[in-house]
């Protein structure tokens, strides 16, 4: 597949060694990062240089958190495609995210395949089903 | 937490062991606080249809 029409991914973490997993399990489902963040600020700063076409989001980050960052995704661009992966998953945190327009919360102690395959059903249902906001 | 001159992290054993104790405080007075994977799928579902209600 040519670099232009692959899926492009923003990356917000904080940790380097997890955003260095999530490249490396994009890569494998034939995605290009475009940018990696390691704070909210720089997700929002780097989403509306880039505009990806999935960003995933981390909750606890530092400067900006991803709840935050989330809702200023959202603010630029109604049909952002978000997906929060956390390890801070309390019942109130996920609401809150979904509240938000995340389209899907994966909890990261889920087995890489699964992180893969969750990534994977949310994207082909966004793609199925349109921008719920449009 | 403090960093020592040669710029590695030391941490307070016993003070993270006093967080740990909290946190489990915390989770068993709460049990239902954390989702599982499994509540955020259901989570997502109901989600997802609000949004389809909302198009």
């Amino acid at each position: 597949m040519k670099e232009e029409q692959k899926i492009r991914v923003l990356i917000a973490e904080d940790e380097a060694h997890i955003r260095l997993l999530l490249r490396k399990i994009m890569e494998q489902m034939g995605a290009v990062v475009v940018a990696e963040a390691t704070n909210g600020q720089e997700a929002v700063d780097l989403f509306q240089q880039h505009r990806p076409h999935i960003v995933l989001m981390d909750v606890v980050m530092p400067v900006l958190d991803g709840k935050e960052a989330i809702r200023r995704i959202m603010a630029m661009e109604r049909c952002a495609f978000v997906i929060v992966l956390s390890a801070l998953s309390s019942m109130d945190v996920v609401k809150e995210c979904l509240a938000l327009g995340a389209a899907n919360f994966i909890r990261k102690d889920n087995p890489v395949d699964q992180i893969k395959r969750y990534i994977k059903e949310s994207w082909q249902e966004f793609q199925k089903m349109g921008c719920p906001y449009a | 937490m403090h960093e020592a001159k040669s710029g590695r992290k030391r941490y307070d054993l016993r003070q993270l062991l006093e967080e740990i104790r909290e946190d489990e405080k915390v989770v068993e007075s709460r049990p239902d606080y954390w989702a599982s994977q499994d509540d955020i799928n259901d989570m997502v579902q109901q989600a997802r249809k609000g949004r389809g209600k909302a198009k």
